[in-house]
């Protein structure tokens, strides 16, 4: 494929991925109180408008998906292996990687109402993507050839997409918080509205903690076998390089949130940590690359 | 200590890395070397990190469940790891940047800070049945026996078995990047006649004698072809293999395995 059909493929998944999340939101349920059965019927019309709105919220996700893992597989095809040197390819990756880790939590951890969140997320990687060179072959060169290189890689990517996803939900539960209750304080139904609000909250702060202690291990894992990989390649299990040194913070953050969301008095200052990690794992991933110096991981410049 | 106190010192470390890491990136931007962390700062700071750990383990109470069982794992894990790090800096010793020249040579006197062996030491395979496994520093290539070990200044590391690289091949891209390289690594051993090759490459060190033997890089001379190895000596390596294997299962445990919802 040339680079002008995998921009179409990669512009037409962020429609996608951001149509789908879109019909998500509109699905929110608006249910008419009362009990009579113009009610009901009403609640019934709403509830069959919300299922097919679903349907075709997750027929245009998995065409999302679909179109992005064709340019995965076309990097893969193209290069011959494993596509995670260049920045392009690894972004690539990283907004398929919310799919599989959607379903993870959807069955794991009741995350079903996640999913927009996840496909927010894609859209989000396929956007800088887009904005990449770096399309066609990238050389693999012989530090890169080794075993930890897809494990270290892969873990880091499943980690990476669960504190995005993580941040994400902080953010927006956040702005709910902060705007959605004050527009109807003198409303009758403030009350049932503010519980409403809580429990979303709740749900939410619930949702992003299951999706950092799901983060953590593999967080951990990349970061481990990173050093294990360093160790054969470079002689050092830790060399305080720029990159290592980001990635160490970035996991620093996560081990406080964990720890903070633990103690009922600090509970409270948790959350600003899972906005740390998100900014941990942008400058781990794209910024230090920007730094220049001598960083050791120069190869998804 | 309470938890709360705990996790407020493990802020404060978090922030003094996080410092650190943002001090030398802006200085690494700014086209300064200096590292902040080769200095005595940040041992101080890992073995806060040890200390922690501790009074982590010490401070869990309750039943033994599944994720205790991950938790006493993988913080067991950091501290081995961490260990295993000290061991290295103080009882560890690495030599970089050594450039052998591809040939039947061997040597078993290895320059420090420099990029050549010392060619005129050429190993006599029957010189002596010493066979312990450790290295000597000597300050003065020429008057070796004198100094033993633990000097940093020295100049020299004598090996108890002699290395050469006998032959290199290199596979390159059609605009000339590396595709792939590999080299035969001659060791001869102290009291052993015949030397043996081991094939060696980026990403497979060799081990011998408690050094292991990496191959990082080449270059090609007008006098010929030029390896550029490292040597290490790491007395905790497989400390600090068990303390990263023990951290990942421990984390798995603690995170995956708890049940639905838990806390």
């Amino acid at each position: 494929m040339n680079n002008t059909v995998c921009l179409v493929i990669e512009i037409t998944s962020i429609i996608m991925y951001l149509l789908s999340a879109t019909l998500m939101v509109a699905k929110k349920n608006v249910q008419t109180h009362g009990t009579g059965k113009k009610a009901q019927e009403n609640n019934k019309e709403i509830h069959g408008t919300e299922k097919n709105s679903e349907k075709l919220s997750n027929t245009i996700w998995q065409i999302a998906v679909i179109l992005n893992g064709v340019i995965v597989v076309n990097n893969w095809l193209v290069n011959g292996y494993v596509p995670f040197v260049s920045m392009y390819q690894v972004l690539t990756f990283l907004a398929l990687t919310f799919a599989p880790i959607y379903i993870f939590m959807k069955y794991m951890r009741d995350g079903a109402w996640m999913k927009r969140y996840f496909a927010i997320a894609s859209a989000f990687c396929m956007t800088g993507v887009c904005f990449m060179s770096g399309r066609g072959v990238w050389h693999f060169p012989p530090a890169l050839q080794s075993v930890w290189f897809v494990p270290h890689i892969l873990a880091y990517m499943i980690a990476y997409s669960l504190v995005v996803v993580a941040f994400i939900i902080t953010v927006i539960s956040f702005l709910k918080k902060k705007f959605g209750t004050q527009s109807t304080k003198k409303d009758k139904e403030t009350k049932s509205h503010r519980e409403v609000m809580d429990e979303t909250v709740q749900k939410a702060d619930l949702g992003v903690y299951n999706l950092m202690v799901a983060a953590f291990p593999f967080m951990t894992t990349g970061m481990l076998f990173g050093a294990i990989w360093a160790d054969a390649v470079w002689g050092d299990f830790w060399s305080f390089d720029a990159k290592e040194n980001w990635s160490l913070v970035t996991w620093l953050m996560v081990i406080i949130y964990l720890h903070f969301r633990r103690e009922e008095d600090l509970k409270k200052y948790a959350k600003i940590f899972v906005v740390l990690a998100f900014v941990g794992v942008l400058v781990t991933m794209i910024f230090v690359n920007m730094m220049g110096g001598s960083s050791s991981h120069t190869y998804s410049m | 200590m309470n938890n709360k106190n705990m996790y407020i010192m493990l802020l404060v470390l978090t922030t003094i890395i996080t410092g650190m890491t943002i001090a030398v990136s802006i200085m690494k931007t700014a086209g300064t070397e200096e590292s902040l962390f080769n200095g005595p700062a940040i041992v101080f700071v890992l073995v806060a990190y040890v200390a922690i750990q501790v009074l982590c383990i010490v401070n869990i109470r309750g039943s033994l469940t599944v994720y205790r069982i991950g938790f006493y794992v993988l913080h067991c894990g950091l501290i081995l790891m961490l260990c295993g790090m000290f061991i290295y800096y103080i009882k560890g010793d690495k030599v970089e940047n050594v450039s052998v020249p591809v040939s039947e040579d061997t040597y078993s006197r290895i320059q420090r800070a420099s990029t050549d062996i010392d060619i005129s030491d050429e190993m006599n395979n029957d010189a002596s049945d010493d066979d312990s496994g450790n290295s000597r520093d000597s300050s003065d290539s020429r008057d070796s026996s004198d100094s033993i070990g633990g000097n940093s200044e020295a100049k020299y590391v004598e090996l108890d078995f002699a290395l050469g690289v006998s032959s290199f091949e290199v596979e390159k891209y059609e605009d000339g990047s590396d595709k792939f390289y590999d080299a035969k690594l001659k060791l001869v051993k102290r009291g052993v006649a015949d030397p043996i090759y081991e094939t060696f490459r980026v990403n497979h060190p060799v081990r011998v004698n408690g050094w292991k033997i990496y191959l990082m890089n080449y270059e090609e001379t007008p006098s010929g072809k030029v390896v550029y190895i490292m040597l290490k000596n790491n007395p905790g390596e497989y400390i600090t293999l068990a303390g990263i294997w023990m951290t990942i299962i421990g984390g798995f445990i603690m995170c995956l395995l708890r049940k639905r919802g838990a806390k």
